[in-house]
């Protein structure tokens, strides 16, 4: 059997470059020896011993189920039979590199819907102490869309109420929003306007009047991030951010009009307002757009060489990194919180265009269509929480790279309506799937720094699932389920189609089983708006 | 593999292929020579946004940059290629590349001069939208008939 070393080798590689001697050679196994550090905890979690990678301080966690666990294993196993050209680092080794980061507390922690990314993995947790002076921050542990998330907006509609109106209804979602590859934003901005609402978040947004006071008190942070400095953002992620403000991306970033489907926990959905069977709502996902991306590339050009300058060594060169409190990893901050206020003012923005649809389309107003937000989470973030670790109350910097805060009941950082139910966590499903809404739990806060996973996980890889299925065969079998689809890359929807994802139940129950997040409410897509 | 006629178009001879990833992409290009794979490269990322055989070679735009190291020039490449799409919207149909490497350092002088047309959402198709280039895995396989280029791009 070809070694690890061969499928990841260095032919070539970045260790060539005199500014990443930072970076450890890799280790030289099989599947079997690997597999000796890799230990099933429960039937629902794992854990990867330290020694798996050089120079872990931490073990690593993953949750998965038995049928999840296949996919993570088989990426492993796969990564030992490579041919040493291309590849790529599966999510196991992913997690424990993740695990010898400097300031590292408890666990590199991962949930069902990980899969292999680049640095960290997608669906990583990982929490640094803010007291360690050696501590890290790093722009790969939040992923290049920053404060990507997920909003859910409820009406007073029924899914009788919109029947003979879906496929209008679906097609002027499509014409208010912008979506794909090249679009632009509708609403219009200048530069100083952009660094205000760098600076405001969705403060912006309600003095402009695209949201509603109440809106605020239903997003993480309340929409805005206090330690955002425009001026950290650079000229180039400016330029690239200001025509895209109120666009909905690509890729697998959508618009759905769902139905309240199954209801598994009537009291804390009634909270919410979406207790009622058949209860019509609207998800969005998106998030900083190009603005986010080019933060996230500026930084790692900055980040490579304050790691040189200090000393930090990693085991992945996209695992660059700085000291929390270098200049370096301050300005991180500073542009990454900007950059998640870009997000939540470009989600007020389509919230601001979907209330507008739906107005239009019932003849009545947002407000008597009751389309108050339920809540919004980010799923690519680092925020400064304070945890119990070891009985003790320590402050952190939580990393979470498609995986979601699921803080639990009584928590002070959860909006007052929320205080018994714990905190909405809002999954969204893959294309023509359901999706969910869970809430937070003690247990989760105990063990995975109040975290959950954050959507179905990618099972198959992009060109595969271009290789495998017909873009007609993934439209018909939507239209049959009695989805509306508006896509602006048709002959794209191979890629986000179910069958390229994981099964985001199985992701939603594994969480479920391990206690880290609850089961409220099952969500049933009747129309999609995407790129 | 993806059938590199319905992204290219019938306009030249294309020399990458998209390989399979989990959640991103990995550009494969090659050449004979670095420069024809450097460009192959370029061409496969917007082949990815939009079906090229829509774009005209009707403008042209020029990018110019040093490198510390060979990684961090073909990253540039396509990352400062990938803000003129996102600022400008400029579509990269054909390109010419110019290396010159520096002696005694592994840096890179590197001159790209691009023809291509802005995007128009009339005219031309939507494909999937690029976020970022990463350095994951980013390999630069050089013999003396052939380079071989790979790099993961978020999407």
């Amino acid at each position: 059997m070809a070694s690890f070393a061969e499928a990841t080798s260095d032919c070539g590689a970045p260790s060539t470059s005199p500014t990443v001697s930072t970076v450890r050679p890799r280790i030289v196994r099989t599947y079997e020896e690997h597999m000796k550090y890799i230990k099933k905890l429960t039937p629902n979690s794992w854990s990867i011993l330290p020694g798996f990678v050089p120079g872990m301080s931490v073990p690593g966690t993953f949750y998965v189920n038995s049928r999840l666990e296949q996919l993570m294993l088989s990426e492993l196993r796969q990564s030992c039979d490579g041919t040493g050209v291309g590849g790529f680092i599966p999510a196991v080794t992913q997690i424990a590199n993740v695990a010898a980061l400097p300031g590292i507390v408890k666990s590199s922690i991962a949930m069902p819907d990980v899969h292999s990314g680049y640095g960290f993995s997608i669906g990583n947790v990982a929490a640094f102490d803010m007291n360690d002076k050696d501590a890290i921050v790093s722009p790969g542990g939040v992923g290049f869309d920053i404060n990507c998330g997920v909003r859910l907006l409820r009406t007073n509609l029924f899914e009788g109420d919109i029947k003979d109106v879906k496929e209008q209804l679906a097609q002027s979602l499509f014409d208010h929003i912008p979506v794909g590859v090249g679009s632009k934003g509708v609403i219009p901005t200048s530069p100083g306007d952009l660094d205000s609402a760098l600076e405001l978040g969705m403060d912006w947004s309600l003095r402009e009047g695209y949201a509603w006071a109440e809106d605020k008190e239903h997003v993480e942070e309340y929409g805005r991030m206090l330690q955002a400095d425009p001026r950290k953002v650079s000229k180039r992620a400016k330029k690239r951010g200001l025509p895209q403000l109120g666009t909905l991306g690509a890729g697998n970033h959508y618009c759905e009009i769902q139905i309240v489907d199954e209801v598994h926990d009537q009291k804390a959905a009634n909270r919410m307002g979406i207790g009622a069977r058949g209860q019509v709502v609207v998800m969005i996902h998106s998030g900083s757009r190009g603005l986010g991306h080019q933060v996230a590339t500026d930084s790692l050009v900055e980040m490579e060489r304050a790691m040189a300058r200090d000393g930090i060594t990693v085991n992945d060169r996209q695992l660059a990194c700085a000291k929390i409190h270098s200049t370096e990893g301050q300005n991180y901050l500073a542009a990454m919180s900007a950059a998640a206020n870009f997000a939540w003012v470009n989600r007020s923005a389509m919230t601001f265009l979907a209330r507008q649809t739906f107005a239009k389309m019932f003849d009545s107003t947002p407000d008597d269509l009751d389309m108050h937000v339920v809540y919004d989470v980010s799923h690519n973030i680092a925020k400064v929480e304070q945890h119990v670790v070891d009985d003790q109350l320590r402050t952190l910097l939580v990393h979470r790279k498609g995986a979601t805060r699921a803080f639990p009941p009584h928590h002070p950082l959860i909006p007052v309506d929320y205080q018994f139910t714990g905190q909405p966590v809002l999954i969204g499903g893959t294309m023509g799937t359901c999706s969910y809404v869970l809430s937070g739990t003690q247990k989760g806060m105990d063990t995975t720094f109040g975290s959950t996973c954050h959507g179905a996980g990618r099972a198959q890889s992009r060109a595969k699932s271009r290789r495998q299925l017909s873009y007609t065969d993934v439209l018909d079998n939507l239209n049959r389920k009695g989805i509306s689809i508006r896509v602006a890359s048709p002959k794209l929807v191979m890629e986000e189609a179910p069958e390229s994802y994981k099964d985001v139940t199985e992701v939603v129950n594994t969480c479920h089983d391990a206690g880290i997040s609850k089961k409220v409410v099952k969500l049933r897509p009747v129309a999609v708006v995407k790129g | 593999m993806l059938s590199k006629s319905s992204a290219a178009g019938p306009t030249k001879p294309s020399n990458y292929e998209y390989l399979p990833h989990t959640a991103d992409i990995q550009l494969h290009s090659w050449g004979p020579t670095l420069n024809s794979a450097l460009s192959s490269l370029t061409i496969s990322m917007f082949g990815y946004m939009t079906d090229l055989s829509y774009i005209l070679p009707s403008s042209s735009q020029i990018i110019s940059f040093k490198s510390d190291s060979p990684e961090t020039g073909v990253f540039k490449i396509l990352d400062e290629w990938l803000v003129h799409f996102h600022t400008k919207g400029f579509v990269v149909k054909e390109m010419e590349v110019e290396v010159k490497e520096e002696v005694g350092s592994p840096g890179w002088d590197v001159k790209c001069v691009a023809k291509g047309e802005e995007f128009d959402m009339e005219r031309h198709t939507q494909g999937t939208e690029v976020k970022a280039i990463t350095y994951s895995n980013l390999q630069i396989h050089r013999k003396e008939d052939r380079v071989d280029l790979y790099v993961i791009i978020d999407i």
